[in-house]
Formats: structure tokens, C-alpha cells, sequence
């Protein structure tokens, strides 16, 4: 076995060029089977996660159908503050529903250990790190829960004094900051650590990127009440805001409400409602990958049988000597197989590249197997119908 | 007994035409003994050797190598027997032009599945080349080599399992009559030394340095002449 793996290893070296060309298009097949394979897991994934979620109390989220006009006239009203106000409290204290804001954001900092943290994005020296501003419901609903430190308090969200604002991190930035630690963003603003999620956190945001958000290295910090005092600061916290509720009446409060106040336009949808569209998109943009994916396993698939054709009848003479000293069929198709074997191990090493998971590689690493089980069968069948004598007696090349 | 063939056939059909290569062999091979199997071209000589060789299997009739039919065994065990009991020596030398004289003449070791065996042939296969006067040339390409040499490299080749039998298609074919001479000198002493050679050729040269000439003509034996010493 380990002489047939030597001699295909010298195959491989003899026709390099075409090795070189067959090694592109087979790591193009296994990262493509990667990004379907993942993109088929995430959709479980997220079907479990709304399934979960909604399990016990529907969620909505509020669509913002406010024209621009609308917007800049209600930016531009100083008096518009205390209205806002007034519609913060009905959605984000109401007694008879509970409302979280789930909006992210970014913000620099700069410290250089932030950069050897995977997730994180340097840009320009600084690490871009992105964080969810919310309120306490958010944890609640996603069930997120605390690895070290402690969660926030009701002062958290109201507080005036402190001059740092009170974070939790994901466990990834547990490298850099510990609980009690102080950082400064390029703005100046300071961040206190006052937590550390549990590893595995996640969140999805379906109104808005619709993909389950990994919270490992992100940070949340809390809305402060007291610190919202302009139209802007309410309009960052309430067009994406989700109502937990299982009475849809109270949604239609809402959207009238804030239409009694002249503020925005609202619509709302639920998650199993969003859920099925985005669910649809998904399927749609997998069978484009899974289209794409058949069109170039197929022309790796005809290349692959093409070469090793080519192979057997190039080498054909060689093997009528292997099988007059003593080789079987076993040996050579040993030798056709375990040219495929490197090719295919270091087209897996694509993995590495890619945001991968156990179940994706695994996904890959079987078809690689069956890819490479049929690009072998018509050479093998090619092999078996060599007829030994006729090939050393008229020294067929 | 070596070797024995009951009333042998060969049919070879291809789409609707049908030729009888071999038509009722009967034939005995001894230990030690020196043949030649002569005729003209067609006559069925190298399908004879090649049933012999088990490179191919015969139509009719029964095969015998040391007692036991060929026809009851597998594809493996024939490959075994190719590997171990024969010996080959073709027209064309059958080298891999791309390997060294050294890896052409251990190619057969590779199929030894005893280790031990494989060790101690790898280790002699020096003096083997020396035997043949060929150890020089031990690292260089085959395709580099003179006919003579070449066919030296395929007699280490056959001799490296230290088989009981070799079998030889046309040794001398494509050599001039001087390297043809050291051809056979070589298989002589071979068979001096005890192995049982059988030698296809059309060559009255080569047929005449054998002990034994079977004749044949039209896939039959005309004439298995013995020469007395």
C-alpha cells in the first residue's frame, strides 16, 4: 500500500501542471460545499432559534415607514423631545407588554491586544468592536447568560453620575479585559467591564441582518434613561425596538400611538411572519450556491475521470509490466485512487480559511469521498478490461 | 513435473471473427529443463508462453503448475505465481523507461508480501546486477541503456525472486547477433544453475542452444525433440 501511495505521489510530480489545475478546482468544490453546507446549517440553526424563541411568546418588530421629509421636520422640532419621551415610556414601560431594543453598532478602540482577538476588526491600528445597545428584556428574551461579574442593575439604566458606562463582553474579549476593567474609546468615552457573557452567546435580529449574531466578540451595554434627551437619542432607540407580547392589540396600540403623537409611521411584523420570508431568501440563495455547486463539482467531476483516463492509457504499458511482476488489479487501482487522496486532503485544507464547523467539515470531508469514489469508477472499470497479454505484446502506450 | 498441459485450447473471438491460436497443447516441463519453442510467426508459440505465464488463460483443457490446476485459482494467486514461481524475459524488455536499472530490477519486490524475503532479495540485488555486469549502471535510467544492457536489466528483473521458471518471448529479438550470444550465454548458465528455462523464438540460434525444441505449427506441436548431450 505504501509503495502504490510512493508511486502515485510520483504521478502526481510527473504531471504537475495538471495536478496544479486539478488542485484549483477541487478546492473550489470544497470551499463551495463548505459555504452551502454552512449555509444549511445556519438556516437549522435559525429555525431552532425562532422556534425557541417564539415557543413561549410571539415577538414584533416595528417597521419604520416614516418618509425622510417626515424624519427631518420631527428632527428639527426642539419640541418633539418630550413627545418622544412620552412614546419611549409607552413601549419601553408599559405593565402590559415587555420591549427590548436590538440595534448594533460599532465603536474604536484602541489597544493592540484587541487585535489578536478573532472577531474583531482592525482597521487603521484601532479594532472596531461591535456592540448592542439595549435594554434588560434583551437578556431575558435571549436567554443570555453570565459567565463572571454581574448582570446590569436598574441604576445601570438610569444612572447620571457614573462616568463610565457599564459593559458585558463576550468571552472572546475576556483576553484583553476582566471584570472591573476600565477602557476609552477614540472618542474619549469610557467603558467599564462589568461583566463577561457566557461563551456561545447569540442573538438574531430578524427585521434587520436576519443572521444569528454571535455575542462572543461583541459587547452590550445598557440604554440609559437618563441620558436620552434629543429627538435623536430617542429615534436611535425606538425604531428598533421589539414588543414581547401574545396579543397583537397591543402592537396596533403602539403604531397608533405613535401616530397620535405625530412621530413615526409605524408597521410591525411578527417573527413567525419575518421568519417565513427570510427563511424563503435563504433557501432561494442556497439552491444558487447548491446550482453553482453542481455546475463545478460536475466540470471537476468530468475533469477528474478525464485525467486519470488519460492516465491509464498513457501508463498503460507501465502497468502490463507491474502486472507481469506480480501486481493486481487491487494495486493499481490502489495507485489511481491515492492520487486523488493528496489532492483532495489538501483541497479540505480550505477549511482552515473558512469560518467552518464540525458539522461543515464533516459534510465535506464525506463528499470529497463520494466525489472522489466517482471519479475513480469509469478508470477502475477502464483497468479491469485491460487484457494483459494484448497489452505487453503489442506494447500498447 | 513443473508444468502440465491437458489438451490446451486458445480461442480468441473478436466481434464476429473467431482464431484458434491453440488447438489441443499437450505438454510436460520438467525441473531444470532447457526449451525452445519454435514455428513460424502465428503458430501460437507466445500464446503458449503467455498461458504458461498465466498472462493469459486458456479456452479448453487443463493447466497443471506443480501438481495443481490454474483454472481453480484466483486472480491473486496467479499474480502470486507471477511474482514469485516465474520468471519473464520479453522481445521488448518490458522496462519502465522512466525508472533506474535498480528500481526496474526490484519492481517485482514490491508484490513480495513476505518481508523478511523482501529484505534479503532487496539486499542482494547488488550482486545480482553484478552477476550481470550491469552494477555500474545501477542508478541510471533504463531508457538510457543499450539493447544488451537492457535485456540484462529484464533477466535481474525475472531473477530477483529467484523464481523456479523463466520464461522467455523472443529474448534476442531486437538484439545484434553479438548481444544475442551473451543473451543466451546468460540463460545457459542459468539453466546450469538449475532453473528451468522456456525460450519462444524463431531464431534457429537460439533454438539450438536449448536441450529441448518443441515445434509448432497452426496451434499444434509438429515435433518436441530432445537433443542427447
Amino acid at each position: 500500500m505504501g509503495n502504490q501511495f510512493l508511486l502515485a505521489l510520483k504521478d502526481l510530480w510527473r504531471q504537475k501542471g495538471q495536478t496544479f489545475i486539478l488542485l484549483v478546482q477541487i478546492m473550489l468544490v470544497i470551499g463551495l460545499i463548505q459555504f452551502a453546507a454552512l449555509s444549511f446549517i445556519d438556516l437549522h440553526k435559525m429555525k431552532e432559534e425562532v422556534k425557541k424563541l417564539t415557543s413561549d411568546k410571539e415577538i414584533y418588530g416595528l417597521m419604520d415607514l416614516t418618509s425622510e421629509k417626515d424624519i427631518d421636520t420631527l428632527m428639527n422640532d426642539d419640541k418633539k423631545a418630550p413627545v418622544m419621551r412620552s412614546l419611549y415610556e409607552f413601549i419601553f414601560h408599559n405593565k402590559n407588554f415587555s420591549a427590548f431594543r436590538m440595534s448594533s453598532n460599532s465603536l474604536s478602540v484602541k489597544d493592540p491586544a484587541l487585535l489578536k482577538v478573532k472577531g474583531v476588526t482592525p482597521i487603521r491600528g484601532q479594532s472596531e468592536i461591535e456592540y448592542v445597545m439595549t435594554t434588560e428584556k434583551f437578556l431575558d428574551y435571549f436567554r443570555i447568560d453570565i459567565a463572571k461579574g454581574r448582570r446590569f442593575v436598574a441604576e445601570d439604566y438610569v444612572n447620571k453620575k457614573t462616568k463610565s458606562t457599564p459593559v458585558l463582553i463576550g468571552s472572546r474579549l475576556a483576553q484583553v479585559w476582566d471584570v472591573g476593567d476600565i477602557f476609552t474609546d477614540a472618542y474619549g468615552d469610557q467603558y467599564k467591564v462589568i461583566g463577561i457573557l457566557k461563551e456561545g452567546a447569540t442573538y438574531i435580529d430578524i427585521m434587520a441582518s436576519r443572521e444569528i449574531q454571535q455575542l462572543d466578540s461583541m459587547m452590550i451595554s445598557p440604554v440609559n434613561d437618563s441620558k436620552l434627551q434629543y429627538f435623536s437619542d430617542y429615534d436611535d432607540i425606538i425604531p428598533g425596538s421589539y414588543i414581547v407580547s401574545n396579543d397583537e392589540a397591543v402592537m396596533k396600540q403602539i403604531v397608533d400611538y405613535a401616530a397620535k403623537l405625530k412621530t413615526y409611521a409605524f408597521a410591525y411584523k411578527s417573527m413567525s411572519q419575518q421568519v417565513k420570508h427570510v427563511i424563503a431568501d435563504k433557501q432561494e440563495w442556497i439552491q444558487i450556491q447548491l446550482f453553482l455547486l453542481s455546475l463545478v463539482m460536475s466540470f471537476t467531476l468530468i475533469s477528474l475521470i478525464v485525467s486519470l483516463l488519460q492516465f491509464v492509457a498513457k501508463n498503460r504499458y507501465e502497468f502490463g509490466i507491474h502486472y507481469l511482476t506480480g501486481a493486481t488489479d487491487k494495486y493499481i487501482i490502489m495507485r489511481i485512487t491515492f492520487q486523488l487522496l493528496p489532492l483532495f486532503i489538501i483541497g479540505n485544507l480550505v477549511n482552515f480559511f473558512i469560518d467552518v464547523t464540525v458539522m461543515s467539515v464533516c459534510v465535506t470531508f464525506l463528499a470529497s469521498i463520494v466525489l472522489g469514489m466517482l471519479a475513480v469508477i469509469i478508470p477502475v472499470m477502464k483497468i479491469r478490461r485491460m487484457g494483459l497479454s494484448s497489452i505487453l505484446r503489442w506494447k500498447i502506450k | 513435473m513443473i508444468i502440465k498441459l491437458k489438451d490446451v485450447t486458445k480461442k480468441f473471438t473478436t466481434n464476429d471473427l473467431s482464431f484458434q491460436a491453440l488447438a489441443g497443447i499437450t505438454l510436460s516441463v520438467n525441473e531444470g529443463e532447457f526449451i525452445a519453442i519454435t514455428g513460424t510467426s502465428g503458430s501460437g508459440k507466445t500464446t503458449l508462453l503467455n498461458i504458461i505465464g498465466c498472462l493469459d488463460g486458456q479456452t479448453s483443457g487443463e493447466y497443471l503448475i506443480m501438481g495443481e490446476s490454474v483454472g481453480k485459482f484466483d486472480e491473486a494467486r496467479k499474480a502470486s505465481l507471477r511474482n514469485e514461481v516465474f520468471g519473464f524475459v520479453l522481445q521488448d524488455f518490458a522496462l519502465v523507461e522512466h525508472y533506474t536499472v535498480r528500481q526496474n530490477v526490484t519492481l517485482p519486490l514490491m508484490y513480495v508480501k513476505d518481508k523478511k524475503k523482501k529484505k534479503g532479495r532487496e539486499n542482494g540485488a547488488k550482486d545480482l546486477l553484478a552477476k550481470l555486469g550491469i552494477e555500474h549502471k545501477e542508478k541510471e535510467r533504463t531508457a538510457l541503456l543499450s539493447g544488451g544492457q537492457k535485456q540484462r536489466v529484464a533477466i535481474g528483473r525475472a531473477l530477483i525472486n529467484e523464481p523456479k521458471l523463466i520464461l522467455a518471448d523472443e529474448p534476442t529479438g531486437a538484439l545484434d547477433q553479438k548481444t544475442s550470444k551473451d543473451i543466451m550465454e546468460v540463460l545457459k548458465k542459468l539453466n546450469e544453475e538449475g532453473k528451468t528455462v522456456i525460450v519462444v523464438t524463431h531464431d534457429p540460434f537460439v533454438a539450438n542452444c536449448c536441450k529441448r525444441v518443441i515445434q509448432l505449427e497452426d496451434g499444434k506441436i509438429v515435433s518436441d525433440t530432445t537433443r542427447t548431450a
